[in-house]
This record gives C-alpha cells, structure tokens and sequence, in this order.
C-alpha cells in the first residue's frame, strides 16, 4: 500500500483537481459550492501524499506527457515547493469553508470556478520547473485574481480591478520579456538547465532587471504597491484573503527561485542592496500607511505592504549571511500567508456584523465576537512578530543575520516595523473593547466563519513552535543550501 | 526520575490548559469555572511543591523542547525560578478566590479569568525560563495576556490606559529582543548559567556588552517601572482590584524585576558585570526611581495610584539589591521579589475591598473605615508597616539586607536611600492609617453593599488576611528553614557568588 | 518537664498579651488585662536568670530574664496592672473598648522589649509597643490635644529610622546583635560615633527628652488617670531602658558624643525645673517630675562618657534607678490625681479652648516669671510653635495642589527624574 502511493504522481493531481474542479463548477453551477468543498479537502489530502512523498524520496520531478524540456511540461517539487503548497492547501481550505457562510448562493456560480482556477494556477506555479510554464501560470493566476477582486461588481472594486489587471499586465509582460531574452541567449528554459549556462554578461543582467522588475511590480514592492491596497480593501473579505496571502506570494516565489538559481551569478550586487532598501521604505511606509487607516481592510491591505518589505530585506542580508536568511523568508512567507489571511476574514467577519469596517466604530465587537477578536489577536501577534509565533521565528533569525553581519540598518527598521505594527494591531484592538458613540444593528455571523479565522491565526501561533521540523521540510532538495549547509 | 523532567512543563501547563478551556465556556457555567481554576492552582502548588522539596536536595528539573534548530526552549526549576515560581503560584490560588468573589455580578468573567489564567501561565514561564530566549517569549506573551485585563472594564479611560501600557512594554520588549538577538550573535548561546556565561568574553568586545547591558536593562527596565519608564502603571489602575494586585505583586511588574536578576546573575555574572562597571549606574537608576515613586506617592489622593506609585518605589529595592553586587545585598534584593508580593498584594485587596464594600476610592473618604472594616483595615496596616520597613513585618528583612550589603562594599549612600525611603513611605501610608482608624466615620458611605454578618464577603476578606498573615509570617520566621530569606541564602550560594 | 517551663514562661509573657489583641478573644474574657499580665507576674516572681535563644525568630532573636531586667518588668506589670485597675473602678472602660487591641499589643510589645537580649529584637518590640501605644492614646485623647500627640508618631518613625541606621552600622562592623556582647566591641569600631549619635537620637525622641517633649505635656493633660499613669512607665521607661542597653561601654574615645549627651540630658532637667517653678497646679508637678528624671538620666549616661572611670560595676544600679523612677513618678501621679476634679486641668499653654479669665491669669502670673528669661523663650517658642502648624496647614495644602500641577506634565516628570539622578551620581561619586 505504501510502495504504491509513493507511486502515484501526486503533483499532477494537485494540477488537475482544482482545474477539473474549476471546470465542473462552470458546468454544473448548481453544485460549485459543494464541488469546490470537496476539491478543496482533496487538495489538501493530496498536499500531505505529496509532502510524505518527499520525505521519503527526496526531490521530485515529472515531465508531463513524455516530452523533456524545452518543448514539454516539466514539473519539479522540492521543499520550498512543498511548503507553499502545503501554505496554499490550508488557506485554501479554510477560505472555502468561509466562503460557504460569505456567499450568498448567487455569487457562488462566479466565485467557486474562478476561485479553483486561482488555485490550480497557484499549484501549477509552484510546482513548474522552467520559466515559460512560470510565465503562463502567473499570467492565469494575475487574471483569475483580477476576475475575483471584481466579483463584488461594484464601482470602488471595479476600478481596483482595473487598476489590478493592469498592474499585472505590465508586470507579466517585463517577466516575459525577460525570459524572452534568457531563452534568446542560453537556448533553454528548464531552470536547471539554465542555471548551468547563464553566467556574468550583460544579457544576464538585463534579464535580471526585467524580471525582477516585474515580480516586484507584482509583488507590490514598494514603490509599486499602488494597486494593491485598493485591489485588496475592495474585493469581497474571502478573496482579499487569497490575494493578500497566496497571489502576491506567488510572484515572490517565482523571483526567489530565480535569484538563486539563475542569477547566483551576481555577488555583492546593487541590485540585492535596491531590493534591500525599497524593502525597507516598504516596511515603513506600510506600517505608517497602516496606522492612519481609518477603515479596517485598508488597514489590513497595508499591513501587507509593509510584511513584503520585510520578504526583500533578505536580499542584501542573503549576501553573506548563508542559507539561514532563506529560511527565515521561507517561514515568513508561510506565517505571513496564515496570519493576514485571518486578518482578511476577520475584517470581512467584522464587515459582515456591522456593516461598515470603521475602526473606532467597532462598538464591543470583543463582547460580541469573542472568536473574531481573538482570531485577530492571534494573527496580529505574528504580524508583530512576538513570540510564540511563525513571525517571531522567522524575524528571529533575520535579526539575527543583520546583527551578525552587522547590518544595523536593516535591525533597526525591522525592530521599527515591529512596533509600528504592534501599534496599529493594538489600534485596532483597543476599540474593540470599548463601546462606540454610534451602537449599530448586528447581523449574525455565521460560527463557521468565526472559527475559520481563529483556525489560521492559531496556525500562525503553533508555527512558532514546530520551527525544527518545518525547517528540515524545507531542507528538502536544498535549493536554499547552496551557501552553506543546512542550520 | 525521567518524570522530573516533565514537572516544569506540566506547571506551566496547569494553568495554561485550565485558561484555555475557560474562554469556550459561557457565563453561566460557573462551577465548571470555579473548579477548573482552582484545579489548576492547587495542582500546580502541589507540583510546585514537590520541586522545592527535590532542589533542596539537589536534583534537577528541566524540560528542553526544541524552537529554532540550534535554540531550545528550556524551563529549567533552578533555586532562584523555583522561588519566583512558589509566589506566583501561592498568590495565584489566594487571587483567584479573591477574584471569584470580586467579580461575582460582574459581565465577562469567562474572558477574565482566561487571561488571568494566561497571565499566571506566561509569569511561571519566565519564571522557569532557562535561557534568554524563552524567558523573551514568555516575557512578551505576559504583556500580551494582560492587555485585555487592563482594558477590561471597555472604557474609554481603560482603552488609553491599554494603549499606554502597550507602547511601554511593546518598546521595552523591542529593547529586550534587540539585546537577545545582539547577544546571541555575538557569544551564540543564551543558556542562562549560575555566575553568568559572559565572563569568558573577548576584551574588544567588551563595550558591546556594555550596550546589551543596557538594552537589556532598559527593556527589563520598562516592566520593572525603573524611571524613565514607569508613566504606565498608575495608568494601569483602571483595571479591576485582582488584576493590579496580581499585575503589582506577582505578574508584570514582577516579572521585569525578576529580568534583571537574570541578567545581572546568570547571563553577566555578577562579577564580570561590576568590572564592566554596569552595577553601579544601575544601581543609581534604581535609588532615584525609589525616591522618585515614593515622592510622587506622597501627592496622590487615589488609593490605588497611591499604591502604585509606592510599587514603583518598593519593586526598585530588587534592582538596588540586585545592583550593590554584594552577596548580602543580592540576599535582600531577591528576598524583597517575595516579600514586597505578598504585602502589596495585600493592599491591593484590601484597596479592592474598600472599593467593592463602600465605594471608597478616594484616601480623603477613608475616615474611620477602621472601624466600619476592622479586619480588612488591620491587613492593610500590616501591609504598610511592611512597606515602610517596620519589624517584625517582612520588609524589614529585605531592607536590613540590602542596608548590610551595602555597607559590606563600602556604599554607605544607599543608607541614605533606604532611609529616606523608609521616611517617605511613613509619610504616604502613616496619614492612611491614621484616617482610617482615628477619623470619625462620615454619616454615609459613597456606595455601601451589604454583606451580612461579615464586614464584606467572605471570599474578599480571606484572601488579605492571608497574605498579610504571610507577610508577617515571612518577617518573624525569617530564620525557619524554607523561609523566603532562607531560600534567598540559598539562591545566593548557589547561583550567584562563587563559594 | 521542669526543664522546660522557665522558657515557656518566658514565650507566654510575650505571646499571651498578644495573642489577647484578637478583639474576639478579650471581648469576651473578663479581666483580659489581668490575665494578660498573669505569665508577666509568674515571670518576674521566678526565682534565677533565664536565658532563651530563640534562633527561628526574626534574624536570630532571644529572650532573657536577668538581675537588670527583673526590676523594669516588675514596675511595668505594676503599672499595668494599676492603670487596669483605676479605669475598671473609675469606669473609664478603654480595656472594653475599641481600641483595647492597640492596648494589648501596646503591653505585649513592652514586655517583648524588656526581655528581648538583641538589637533587632528589642527594635521589633519597642515600634510594636510604640505605634500600638500611639494608637491606644489616640482615641482617650481629648480633641484640642489630638495634634501634639501625632507629633509622637512623627518622632516615632524619625527615631525607628535613626535606630535602623545604628543597627545596620552595629552589625556591619562587628556582625553581633547580642546586646551583652555588642557592648564590648561597638567602642572599637570605626562607626562607633554614628552608633551612638544615633542611638541617642534615637531614644531621646522617643523618650520625649527636651526640645521634642510637646507630646508628652499634651498626652499627660489630655488623658484619664489610667492612661496617664502608663505614660512614663510604658514609653519612657522603655526608651531609656534601651539607651542604657544600646549604648556601648563607657569609654573615653567617645567623650565628644557624650559631653552632648550630658549637655543636652542637662538641658531638659533644666528646663523641667524652671516649670516646676511656674507650676501652680498639683496635678502637674508628676509631669514635670518626669523631664526631670528623664533629664537627669540621660546626663547621668552622658557623664560616663566623660568621667573616664569604670563605671561598668555600677551599671545595675541603673537599671534599678530606673524602675525606682518609672515607680514612683507612677505612684506620685495616682495619688495627686485620684480625687481631683478631671475639669480643673488647665492646659500649660494657652491655646484655644480656656476662658479669657483664665488666660489672663495665667499670663499675670507668667508675667512674674519672665523673670526668668529662659521661661521668656519657652513661651516664645511656643506662640512660634501655634503659628507654624497654621501655616504649615495652609501651605501644605497649596504645595500639594501646585505640585501635583507640575508633576503631572510630562516634560516635568523626566527634568526632575534627570535632575534626581544627577544629584545622586554626584552625592554618591562624592561619597
């Protein structure tokens, strides 16, 4: 029983169900919602064969169809995949439990298929083994994630969408240009083929520029985070979620394993430092952006801003600071994704039962929906990065490469971020405890709901405690472990 | 014995499991709730009891579980945690009663003693902590846990008071991160060791620890409400009697003070920290915030910011004693972590007493509640005679050997220090006294609940008698084995000064 | 068995008063003074010296009885005894009342004071016995002298300070607390000179010696006979019982402090003296007896320092001078006052509460003895005394509004927290 389901290709499956979910869905409206349940509780079962399967045999690939790269489908899975499959399957399955008590039955025919395409999309990114499959799963996923953020139809969200989609367009089409120019140059597009020959010219360079330019923009570095507070604060709570924790990961994702496949050529480049400091800029700016929300996604959307700025202080820490730093991102990917797509259902909980998103008018929400409050405490604790949480792990370990490379910029901004970020969590729960000059009509939240964001904030929490174990999963196939050996 | 080296976890975990189970329960469940708190106190005295009998005779508790690759968690049941630990666990059981009978009618009880049992929790952890790094966990998980008690009554004024207690600790747990993460950087070990791991350290870097010192310090600093950083305690008021007394006596306040033990003890040593020259600014540090608290006392017309202004004040006799870098001195500094709880725990109960049964808030409306509240007014003078050092009560220890130490290295100013105290102390709680047992009672008072047969409810009365019983006990048997001024001896033998 | 029961004896004398301070107990029990004093009278008829370390009590503590102490314990179970007896026959009822606990601790201490054999003990004891005894009179106080009695708990906590610093200064340079040793070996100590300003400080305050004796003139008018008749024999004599114990042996490397002491023990008697000489009423004289006792005591101390002689033989008759004293003066006050009429006390200065007739008698008569010009400036000091509580009052009241004004800014806070510091690296740099 075991021989063979180590057998059985479980990454192919972890393409194909959300994909043939997703088109179920578009065929028998009806039933989407409960299609979608079910796709989504495979996934995750899948994720676990997957994952087990690593464990046991190391790296996996897989070239769909019997056709090797260039020309076919190649599909490789090391831990860092592993991890944000794994990250994407959780937060998957509880924003679809969610979405059960968000949706009314009407919006689910448009949610439910699009929203399986994110995924499938999302898997396939993860799992592709060369930049063109790269390029064209992005591309579905920056389309799927503009056609949800619009799914509430209305003015504000349409033209978040607009700007969004376009945004994405740019960002997709400096990615393609770039690897136009890698494929133009080395003849390949297999990562790792491409890993051996590209070297120190100024082609490489400017593929460097290009892609990184776009995956930023897609990531909403800053200053390129113009579109995301909008696109996230408008779109409907479940799908904020999934932008804020999975989409903009993706494209980080994507950047990561070029950086240190492709362009390990680069040493003590200016181009790590740049990420470095916009990284910086961004943790602050976000932060302080994000204490003068007055409304609570706003709030939220631009915490995001800030937590990505502290994904690309890695880069010019990564220099000499070895593997540690990679795994320090790793798990802040990971903690980041549960903890702010908690966040998102929180506000959307929030939304739901007052009907407004107002901070100071939150009116005793903390008498009210005790869960709602906790779940957001929780969340908020490994935004800051206090212990015990994924954040504080993760923040750990990056502090402690600065400090050791003595780095006191960067220390200092990431202590910085950490209060401003207490600040506008605290912000928030502060008025949650007292009641508001204007008390408003409440309008019941589903439990489910409840219970689905204080399931991923707990997550975000237990992540600070299985650091040991998470991090040997990551280990798996390396790819963080040129530089040195494993911590 | 491999189940020794589960005892520390399981102490943590008897009030953890407790708390946690307490918030999924509704309001009306209050048996279940009475049960399971006072389940889990008195197990952990049991188990806490049965390590002091086992670090008495020599043998070790610890539990390491794995955090980072190369950093465990430790909770290690060493002479000093053990000693933190006993009183936060005794006091733990005495306040949950007082609590259970404080907020009998109140809403929302379910949330507070969850917290409350997370915050007994997070204080046990740093109490046992084994090194810097779990110690910072649990350090930040107690300003966390105690942020909703603070806030607790959903006022305006209890928000702001939340929000100022928040931007202390959340900087001054910035400060202590900032310095663990220096620290380990530079040395890569946090474990904490008697006489300290540092000493060993390279000259040239012997600056940088200077600085870790006092980030360190400064982030320890703001729990311990040293001065400059002390605004948000009698903020911290508005919260409910059980929760500044536990808050003041035993949790966070405690908590910093207990921090800089550490320190100072088992990650500098001693030693090493005075040739770094760090003990004596310290020790300036905390002389000006005991005069500077007890100063501000003086001025206070509120009970309960009167008090707190006076912990200010007292909890700086730990750093003081701590800061001489004498062993006698070190005796008084730890001694006083105990003594200083179980009185002011006291007067924050008889505070909340006054408070629940008459409505009196105010020092200027306590005339002749001496006579309308014998007993509770008979704990509080214990209690202050405490505080202001007077034998046979508990303070007295602690001031006697800090005064000692400090002479025994040739810091006769600290003399001035106590005495001036001592004065200042007369001179905020002698009026109280005074008031409360000399005044004529006024005709009615401010809010009056009535009782029965006793002068307040049972469950409010106990818990002080206790604890003022406790305080004397602690100065009339300091000598007894098992005294808190005997196990202080021990400590310092132990872990502190190399015999 | 037999063995045992002279320690026992001893524990009870101290435990047992105490013990009777529990309102529920000597609400309920007939006679409580009495049987409070019962172990106290068994201990003082025992036949032989008793001598009990108590290792577990406060920092090592112990209880004796001696040749020296027998004699203060028997007068002070006398005049406890006989101030039960009065306010029970004359109805005064304060052992019934409210505050008979603080009358109970009050004894309890005392006698746990006079048999104490250490510093800390007998410190322990004696601010027990204090604070209680400050509290007891409180309450049986008339109204108008209410203020110059507080003024025994600020001398109170000013001597307890004073006696804390000569303690620690004791035990830091010889590590003994044991009074019979301690003696020996304090006058060979560098801080010797600190230990006894402060002892003598100390002791002087709560003994009421002269300039700070207000307390005792308005306790001694403002109470009934019962507690007047403690007045002396509890903390006075208790007071000077323990100079005599906490003074180091008399030897001539300490002259200087004990010219002062002699000088200033001189001034009281003095002073005692030219009010005996106004004195027109009976009633008084037991209080201006007991300056003079007290006064002449202390310069009688302060002597041995000065007259370099042995005088170390002589130091029982001390002890038994005191008792004598402590008696006397007692039995003098009982037998003045008994039968005269609580109404016709006058108070010994003239505030407000008298008669305009009597005030100018009073001050006709004054007028005859401003001969004296030392009377001149004890009744100077004393308009000077009135002036300043009101001023006290009114300022006090403005400083604590404008201070708390300051305070409460926050720039203010770290300026004085800065400018506090400051003063204390300098104080401590300079130290």
């Amino acid at each position: 029983m075991g021989a063979q389901l180590i057998q059985v290709d479980w990454a192919v499956v972890l393409i194909m169900l959300p994909l043939s979910a997703a088109m179920l869905g578009f065929l028998l409206p009806g039933m989407a919602r409960n299609i979608g349940l079910l796709a989504a509780l495979l996934i995750l079962f899948t994720v676990v064969g997957l994952g087990w399967q690593l464990t046991q045999t190391g790296v996996y690939s897989h070239v769909a169809g019997g056709w090797l790269a260039p020309l076919g489908i190649q599909l490789h899975a090391d831990g860092f995949s592993l991890l944000m499959l794994a990250t994407s399957a959780i937060v998957g399955v509880a924003v679809s439990i969610y979405s059960t008590g968000y949706f009314k039955a009407a919006d689910d025919q448009r949610f439910w298929p699009t929203w399986l395409l994110l995924w499938a999309a999302l898997n396939a990114l993860f799992l592709a083994a060369d930049v063109f499959n790269l390029y064209v799963t992005l591309e579905l996923l920056g389309l799927s994630a503009v056609t949800l953020a619009s799914l509430t139809g209305s003015k504000d969200s349409v033209s978040a969408a607009m700007r969004y989609l376009l945004s994405t367009l740019l960002g997709s089409l400096a990615f393609l240009l770039g690897i136009g120019l890698l494929y133009h140059q080395y003849g390949s597009v297999d990562i790792a083929i491409l890993s051996e020959r590209v070297n120190d010219s100024t082609v490489s360079w400017a593929a460097l520029g290009l892609i990184t330019a776009g995956l930023a923009l897609k990531t909403a570095l800053f200053p390129f985070h113009f579109w995301l507070p909008p696109a996230h604060a408008s779109a409907p709570a479940p799908v904020s979620a999934l932008l804020s924790a999975l989409v903009v990961k993706a494209s980080f994702y994507i950047l990561l394993r070029l950086w240190l496949g492709l362009f390990d050529f680069q040493q003590d480049s200016t181009v790590a430092n740049m990420l470095g400091i916009l990284g910086a800029t961004a943790v602050l700016w976000g932060s302080i952006q994000a204490l003068r929300q007055i409304r609570l996604k706003m709030l939220v959307a631009y915490s995001t801003v800030a937590q990505i700025g502290y994904l690309f202080l890695a880069f010019p820490l990564a220099q000499t600071g070895g593997n540690r730093v990679w795994y320090a991102v790793a798990y802040l990917m990971l903690s980041h994704a549960l903890a702010k797509a908690a966040m998102f259902l929180v506000a959307g909980n929030m939304m739901l039962f007052g009907g407004h998103d107002r901070i100071v008018n939150l009116d005793r929400v903390v008498q009210r929906l005790p869960v709602t409050v906790a779940a957001f405490g929780l969340a908020g604790v490994s935004i800051m990065g206090l212990p015990p949480s994924g954040g504080f792990i993760a923040k750990w370990l990056l502090l402690e490469a600065a400090l050791a490379q003595g780095h006191w910029g960067i220390a200092g901004i990431m202590m910085l971020g950490g209060i401003l970020a207490a600040a506008y969590v605290f912000k928030v729960l502060g008025y949650a405890f007292i009641p508001s000059p204007v008390p408003h009509q409440a309008v019941s939240v589903p439990a489910r709901m409840q219970w689905m964001a204080l399931l991923l904030a707990t997550l975000a929490i237990m992540a600070g405690f299985v650091a040991q174990p998470l991090m040997q999963l990551i280990g798996i196939g390396a790819l963080f472990d040129s530089t040195g050996s494993m911590p | 014995m491999i189940w020794n080296n589960w005892i520390p976890l399981l102490v943590v975990l008897s009030s953890l499991l407790p708390g946690l189970v307490i918030f999924t329960l509704s309001e009306k469940q209050w048996r279940v709730r009475t049960f399971l708190n006072i389940f889990g106190a008195v197990a952990k005295l049991g188990l806490v009891g049965w390590m002091l009998w086992g670090v008495y005779h020599e043998q070790h508790f610890e539990t390491r579980l794995a955090l980072l690759p190369d950093l465990d968690l430790v909770l290690r049941a060493g002479p000093l945690a053990l000693f933190f630990v006993s009183l936060s666990t005794l006091l733990w059981l005495v306040t949950t009663v007082y609590a259970i009978g404080y907020l009998e009618h109140s809403p929302h009880r379910s949330r507070f003693f969850g917290f409350f049992s997370l915050c007994v929790t997070a204080t046990v952890g740093v109490a046992l902590a084994g090194n810097l790094i779990t110690f910072l966990l649990f350090y930040e998980l107690l300003t966390l846990s105690t942020y909703p008690l603070i806030v607790h009554r959903g006022t305006e004024e209890a928000r702001k008071a939340g929000q100022s207690y928040l931007t202390y600790t959340i900087l001054g747990g910035a400060l202590l991160l900032f310095g663990t993460v220096w620290l380990y950087s530079l040395v890569g070990t946090l474990e904490f060791t008697p006489r300290g791991f540092l000493s060993q350290v390279d000259a040239q870097h012997h600056p940088t620890l200077i600085i870790i010192f006092v980030l360190l310090i400064g982030g320890l600093g703001v729990k311990a409400a040293l001065i400059p950083f002390n605004g948000w305690l009698p903020k911290a008021m508005v919260a409910p009697a059980p929760v500044s007394a536990l808050l003041h006596a035993v949790a966070v306040v405690k908590a910093g003070a207990f921090g800089i033990i550490r320190v100072v003890y088992d990650v500098f040593g001693i030693d090493f920290a005075a040739s770094l020259g760090v003990t004596a600014p310290l020790a300036w540090l905390a002389a000006a915030t005991i005069i500077y608290g007890s100063l501000r006392a003086l001025f206070q017309d509120d009970l309960k910011r009167r008090l707190a202004y006076s912990t200010i004040s007292q909890v700086s006799y730990i750093a003081l004693g701590v800061a001489i870098a004498g062993p006698l001195a070190s005796i008084g500094g730890v001694v006083h972590l105990v003594h200083q709880g179980v009185m002011k725990i006291t007067l924050f109960f008889c505070a909340g007493n006054l408070a629940e049964t008459l409505g009196v808030h105010k020092i200027s409306e306590m005339n002749g509640v001496g006579r309308r509240m014998p007993w509770t007014m008979a704990a509080f003078t214990i209690g202050a005679f405490g505080m202001i050092g007077a034998p046979p009560v508990a303070g007295f220890i602690s001031k006697w050997y800090i005064g000692l130490g400090a002479l025994e290295v040739d810091q006769g100013w600290v003399l001035l220090v106590l005495a001036g105290s001592s004065l200042l102390n007369a001179a905020y709680f002698l009026p109280i006294l005074h008031a409360a047992w000399f005044r004529k009672p006024p005709e009615k008072w401010p809010h009056e609940h009535d009782f029965g047969r006793h002068e307040t409810s049972l469950a409010l009365l106990i818990p002080p008698l206790i604890t003022a019983s406790l305080a004397l006990l602690a100065g009339v048997l300091a000598m007894l084995p098992f005294s808190p001024l005997e196990w202080a001896k021990l400590i310092s033998v132990r872990e502190f000064y190399t015999p | 068995m037999i063995a045992y029961l002279p320690p026992v004896l001893l524990i009870l004398t101290v435990i047992w008063p105490l013990l009777l301070a529990i309102p529920l107990l000597n609400r309920y029990i007939q006679n409580a003074p009495m049987l409070a004093l019962l172990p106290a009278v068994c201990l003082a008829l025992y036949p032989g010296v008793i001598d009990y370390n108590v290792e577990w009590i406060l920092l090592g503590s112990g209880i004796e009885l001696n040749g020296n102490n027998r004699w203060i314990l028997l007068v002070s179970v006398m005049i406890w005894a006989s101030s039960a007896l009065i306010d029970k026959s004359h109805g005064e009822g304060f052992t019934h009342s409210s505050n008979s606990s603080f009358y109970f601790l009050a004894m309890g201490g005392q006698l746990a004071a006079i048999l104490s054999t250490d510093l800390i003990g007998f410190f322990s004891a004696a601010s027990l016995m204090g604070y209680a005894f400050y509290g007891f009179l409180n309450s049986s106080i008339e109204q108008q002298y209410r203020r110059y009695w507080n003024l025994y708990l600020v001398f109170l906590v000013v001597a307890d300070l004073a006696l804390f610093e000569a303690m620690i200064m004791a035990v830091s340079a010889t590590e003994i607390t044991r009074f019979n040793v301690l003696r020996w070996i304090i006058s060979d100590t560098q801080n010797a000179q600190i230990y006894v300003w402060m002892t003598v400080t100390g002791f002087a305050l709560k003994a009421g010696i002269w300039p700070a004796h207000r307390w005792i003139i308005a306790a001694y008018t403002g109470t009934p006979l019962s507690v007047k008749i403690l007045l002396f024999g509890v903390p006075l004599m208790t007071a000077l019982f323990g100079l005599l114990k906490w003074l180091p042996n008399w030897d001539n490397s300490l002259s200087i402090p004990g010219s002062v002491i002699m000088l200033w023990g001189l001034m009281t008697a003095i002073y005692a003296l030219i009010k005996l000489l106004q004195n027109r009423q009976r009633v008084l004289i037991p209080l201006w007896l007991i300056f003079l006792v007290s006064g002449v005591f202390l310069s009688v101390i302060g002597a041995g320092f000065v007259v370099t002689q042995d005088w170390s033989d002589y130091k029982s008759y001390f002890f038994i001078s005191l008792s004598l004293g402590g008696f006397s003066i007692t039995a003098l006050i009982i037998y003045l006052t008994i039968g005269q009429n609580q109404q016709h006390l006058s108070a010994p200065f003239s505030s407000a509460g008298q008669t305009e007739d009597t005030t100018q008698a009073q001050q006709r008569e004054n007028k005859v003895l401003t001969l004296l010009s030392a009377n001149y400036l004890v009744t100077r000091l004393q308009y000077l005394q009135v002036a300043a509580f009101q001023l006290v009052d009114v300022t006090r009241q403005r400083a604590v509004n404008q201070l708390n004004k300051i305070m409460d800014e926050p720039g203010w806070t770290v300026a004085i927290t800065f400018f506090m510091l400051f003063i204390l690296i300098i104080v401590s740099l300079s130290l």
